[in-house]
């Protein structure tokens, strides 16, 4: 799979994370930006209008599910952002409450980076 | 009867010892038809010049009468009728008026019972028409005779003293009126018989009001001797020479009389009032010790030293034993002399939660009065007064005893609920913390693997695609995590042992250098972006404590260094000794350094969780067993900001040494 021209903002407060993602999207032929905390993703977003966003939810600003709406709503006219939601967190009121607020994929951590590939190859092609 | 109406039946209780009869048929009727009843006793000035054994009396009939589910009542008033009457205006404004009333009459015959009707033919005929009355008729045996002024006055219990305190004044009349016979000239004043019967006469009354009606009676018959012999013709012989002297001293004592009936009568009311008073302040500031205990065991020091004070008696608080909660044992005073009679009151009292021992129907021949302590939510244990005398007793006593009882119970209740509220907050809180650890746990224990598995997964699906260079980065983080994750779990083992006790220190001589350049080499990957600079002492030293346990805390001091110092600066460790001859580690970072006020919070386990954000993996949990690891070595750890910017952790150490010089010794 390819993801050439596909623009993606990571939003996560982890280093090690952000690198590895980087390093498999890069790979994959995606243009990618990084952010650390919600204000800098939020910015990003605005700023590049991604065609896909990784949202951590434990972030040190902001939770996650919070920006999220803003993140949404930033989508542009065509509403074809996708954002995937990336996150420690596995209980059920936290998924129904992303998709609530306009997730589209929802991936718990840890996984596998081939499995992370699939779903925004999935993703991308949906919103197509 | 009407119809629609609660029957009542209301039972006056008297000093007659068939009392118990009536109060026991007015229970009787009162179960067997199912209405209600009550006990009325009026208070009348007689009463508190009755002797002991009557006042006793009728407080046993009252406890009893309650006890067979009588409602009490008592009234003041002058005579019985009065007493009678207005009570039952009272309970019928309340709307309680009671349907029946159930009397004692004792047997009169002829023209006796004509001119002196008993009490109970004066209520009938008061009242008759409001309420229907049944008299009982109780036999002559033991009859005890009515209590009526003259009756009551005798048996007044009298002190010594004041018969003697009587005699002085009357002395000092005689020496007044001697006085003013030599210092006054004839012309001003003629002293004779009538201004010395009245010199005399004030020395009695003042002796009735003040002492009673035995040394008023004294004062009055030995005014009487003075006078006669003294100042009535012929001198210093008790005899008498005419009528008119006869029948002015006659008018004398009788007037002295009268004077030390009614002065004594005035006493005792006034006596009662006083009592009354005092009473009624002692209930209200029980209310006041309620406000300012805060723990059981002030409440029950206030309360009896309060009492202690108010009712001038002895007093005990007993409580259950805290193993064998159906015996009793004293809570304060801590030791009590009981005598077996008292004993056995005390614990029939706790048993069955009545008021037992003197003034009660239940072992009244034993020295102590007991009520319990009890309300709705339990049994809290039994209030003690020693009855020094029964003189002391009444029927508003069992009430007061009844009342402290249960109002110490009602204080004691209460602090043990708040008590309670604040053990399940505490409880609570815990747990939620507890709740919150676990969640903060899983979750730093989650994100490095996540790392470990997505770097290694990213390697392993894309080997053929990716550069060298990226192969290296993605291994060397996954590396990197796995030691992260590697130190935060044992930091979670030790926080456990540590918290459980199980650590055990080492002591041994451990070189801070060696240590330093251990932990600087193991985390020289995550300390790539820093420049680690080290400040050691002249000479080598060697510090005293568990070498493990220290790399551990550099360790988390330098990683926690890294994590918060922007990348490209400066981490600065320095050993010194201080002011205090201690061995003082430190590590400086450039970072934004410790908001203020959180230097000490931020060694708490709980500080990370307590606040929404998660800021940097493991540090929760790292430094609190940085601090816990330095207090088991007797050592400290502090942080605070240095003036340049940036925090500056520093650990201590008091037992140093020079490692060359103690080289030397051992070779030596």
């Amino acid at each position: 799979m390819s993801l050439k021209d596909t623009c993606i903002v990571t939003i996560d407060d982890t280093p090690s994370i952000r690198t590895f993602l980087k390093i498999s999207l890069e790979n994959k032929g995606a243009k990618v930006h990084e952010a650390a905390n919600a204000q800098a993703g939020l910015k990003l977003v605005q700023d590049v209008s991604p065609d896909v966003v990784i949202l951590d939810l434990g972030l040190p600003d902001k939770d996650g599910l919070d920006v999220l709406p803003e993140i949404k709503q930033s989508s542009g006219v065509d509403h074809t952002m996708q954002v995937i939601i990336l996150t420690v967190r596995k209980e059920r009121q936290v998924q129904e409450t992303a998709f609530e607020r306009g997730a589209d994929a929802y991936v718990t951590k840890p996984f596998l980076m081939e499995d992370l590939l699939e779903t925004i190859e999935e993703r991308v092609n949906a919103s197509h | 009867m009407d119809q629609g109406k609660q029957q009542h039946t209301i039972v006056c209780i008297d000093g007659h010892p068939k009392t118990m009869m009536l109060l026991r048929i007015a229970a009787r009727r009162a179960k067997d038809t199912g209405c209600t009843w009550s006990a009325l006793f009026v208070e009348t000035p007689n009463f508190y010049r009755n002797d002991e054994s009557l006042r006793e009396q009728i407080l046993r009939f009252l406890t009893a009468a309650k006890e067979m589910g009588a409602s009490i009542h008592q009234i003041e008033a002058n005579d019985i009728v009065s007493g009678v009457r207005e009570h039952l205006k009272e309970c019928e404004e309340n709307g309680t008026l009671p349907t029946h009333m159930l009397l004692g009459e004792t047997k009169r015959d002829g023209i006796w019972a004509l001119l002196n009707p008993s009490t109970a033919r004066k209520i009938e005929r008061a009242l008759h028409h409001r309420i229907e009355l049944r008299t009982v008729p109780l036999t002559r045996d033991h009859e005890v005779p009515e209590t009526t002024l003259a009756s009551t006055a005798i048996r007044q219990s009298v002190k010594l003293s004041e018969i003697g305190y009587g005699l002085l004044a009357v002395f000092i009349a005689y020496l007044a009126t001697e006085t003013l016979r030599m210092v006054v000239p004839r012309i001003v004043f003629l002293l004779n018989d009538h201004n010395v019967s009245l010199i005399f006469l004030i020395a009695c009354a003042f002796t009735a009001g003040r002492y009673g009606l035995i040394p008023g009676l004294i004062a009055s018959l030995t005014s009487f001797f003075a006078i006669n012999v003294f100042y009535i013709e012929p001198l210093y012989q008790l005899r008498l020479t005419g009528p008119t002297e006869a029948i002015n001293l006659l008018l004398f004592l009788f007037a002295a009389l009268i004077l030390s009936l009614f002065g004594s009568y005035n006493r005792a009311h006034a006596r009662a009032i006083a009592q009354r008073a005092r009473r009624t302040q002692a209930l209200y500031d029980i209310q006041t010790v309620v406000s300012k205990a805060t723990t059981r065991s002030e409440a029950f020091t206030l309360l009896y030293e309060r009492m202690q004070k108010w009712i001038s008696m002895d007093l005990a608080y007993f409580l259950p034993n805290a193993l064998s909660p159906d015996d009793l044992e004293a809570a304060i005073p801590e030791e009590v002399a009981l005598d077996a009679l008292s004993l056995k009151a005390r614990d029939l009292c706790w048993q069955e939660l009545r008021a037992t021992g003197a003034g009660t129907p239940i072992i009244k021949e034993a020295a102590w009065r007991f009520e319990p302590m009890a309300t709705e939510l339990g049994d809290i244990g039994v209030l003690g007064i020693k009855i020094r005398n029964a003189r002391n007793l009444d029927a508003a006593f069992g009430k007061l005893h009844a009342a402290l009882a249960q109002k110490s119970a009602i204080i004691l209740e209460r602090l043990e609920l708040a008590q309670e509220i604040q053990e399940t907050r505490i409880s609570e809180e815990r747990e939620k913390l507890r709740a919150m650890l676990l969640s903060s746990v899983s979750h730093d224990l989650k994100t490095p693997l996540a790392s470990i598995i997505g770097s290694l997964s990213a390697y392993h699906s894309m080997y053929d695609s990716l550069p060298d260079e990226q192969k290296r980065m993605l291994t060397a983080t996954a590396l990197d995590e796995a030691q992260r994750l590697d130190s935060f779990i044992s930091n979670i083992l030790d926080m456990t042992k540590i918290e459980s006790g199980d650590i055990r220190f080492k002591r041994e001589w451990c070189s801070p250098d060696e240590i330093v350049a251990t932990v600087a080499k193991r985390l020289r990957q995550r300390l790539t972006h820093h420049t680690l600079t080290i400040e050691r002492l002249k000479d080598r030293i060697e510090v005293e404590a568990d070498q493990m346990l220290l790399e551990q805390v550099v360790q988390n001091l330098l990683d926690n260094a890294a994590k918060y110092a922007p990348a490209g600066t400066e981490i600065t460790v320095s050993m010194t000794i201080d002011d205090h001859d201690a061995f003082t580690f430190s590590v400086r970072d450039r970072g934004q350094g410790i908001p203020d006020g959180e230097q000490d919070a931020i060694f708490d386990k709980y500080t990370r969780l307590k606040k929404t954000d998660s800021k940097v993996a493991g540090t929760g949990l790292g430094l609190a067993i940085c601090k816990s690891i330095m207090e088991g070595m007797k050592g400290s750890i502090a942080v605070y900001n240095h003036e340049k910017g940036g925090a500056v952790f520093q650990l201590k150490l008091h037992n140093w040494r020079d490692a060359d010089e103690a080289r030397k010794e051992k070779i030596a």
